[in-house]
């Protein structure tokens, strides 16, 4: 767990994170906080209990870059990270490697990925390097799914952990999960929801 | 390549090789298969190129690649 000076709805306070690198939860001072997301860049909230406010973050310099969303030049905060960034760019080859051309090619787009339900024909997942997981039922987004590993793998890692739930664990996936409505966690790239879905063998 | 694959938060993925051709490295990686799940990681058969997942519970010397990931389980958010 690691302890930052942060603000939340513009009063300073103290930050702790359990895992900032992983989807994570914690406390502050005066406030029970949550960070959610697992890729590199995303967004979540922040919540008081009382008050919530979305965030941004982003990854840079060994460190995490959190910030309001959609405003990002107020309330900034910088989180040092403890991991070094050869274990990133390992993950990442490794993520690519278990991709199909399509999916690599829609990752290294839009930082996200689509895999269909090995079950329900009628249903898709996205896995965004930012953000939770979306899921589609006839072509549409219609929840975002909230799970996370709790030891914190780096992010690009945590997508192959979201993949193999979804291709081998889809109930597991679905029981676990915390299911949100889609305006409930807007993500920060608006094209995670507006992108068609592209699912196709090659 | 035959290799357990370990994912760990602090050193990225950690391979173990093996050599299939060889009984007592088949035997090493059983071994070490049987403690990774003991100690509660989540094994997978994985495939390169967008090839899908499959959860095992039994070593599988046949299956090339065997992913370990989620030593301390998944929580919803």
């Amino acid at each position: 767990m690691s302890a930052n000076r942060g603000t939340l709805g513009g009063k300073m306070a103290t930050l702790a994170f359990y895992n900032i690198d992983s989807a994570t939860s914690g406390t502050g001072d005066y406030h029970r906080w949550y960070v959610l997301d697992s890729g590199t860049a995303g967004s979540g909230w922040l919540s008081s209990g009382t008050v919530t406010v979305n965030i941004s973050f982003s990854y840079s310099d060994n460190g995490w870059i959190v910030y309001p969303y959609p405003n990002p030049t107020l309330d900034c905060s910088y989180i040092p990270s403890n991991k070094s960034p050869l274990i990133f760019k390992r993950a990442e080859r490794l993520l690519q490697s278990m991709l199909t051309k399509q999916q690599r090619r829609m990752y290294e787009r839009f930082g996200f990925f689509d895999l269909p339900s090995p079950v329900q024909k009628h249903v898709a997942y996205r896995i965004p390097k930012s953000g939770l997981i979306v899921m589609f039922e006839h072509g549409v987004p219609v929840k975002r799914l909230c799970i996370y590993e709790k030891e914190g793998l780096p992010p690009a890692d945590w997508l192959i952990a979201a993949k193999l739930l979804v291709e081998s664990e889809e109930p597991e996936l679905l029981k676990i999960a915390n299911h949100h409505k889609l305006d409930v966690h807007i993500p920060a790239d608006p094209r995670v929801d507006r992108v068609p879905l592209l699912l196709g063998a090659a | 390549m035959n290799a357990l694959v370990i994912l760990t938060p602090t050193e990225g993925d950690r391979r173990v090789p093996w050599d299939p051709g060889d009984p007592s490295q088949i035997a090493e990686a059983h071994g070490k298969f049987n403690e990774l799940v003991k100690q509660g990681y989540r094994a997978y058969r994985v495939g390169r190129k967008g090839q899908a997942g499959e959860r095992i519970t039994e070593f599988d010397p046949e299956a090339g690649e065997i992913l370990f990931v989620g030593k301390q389980g998944y929580a919803g958010g």
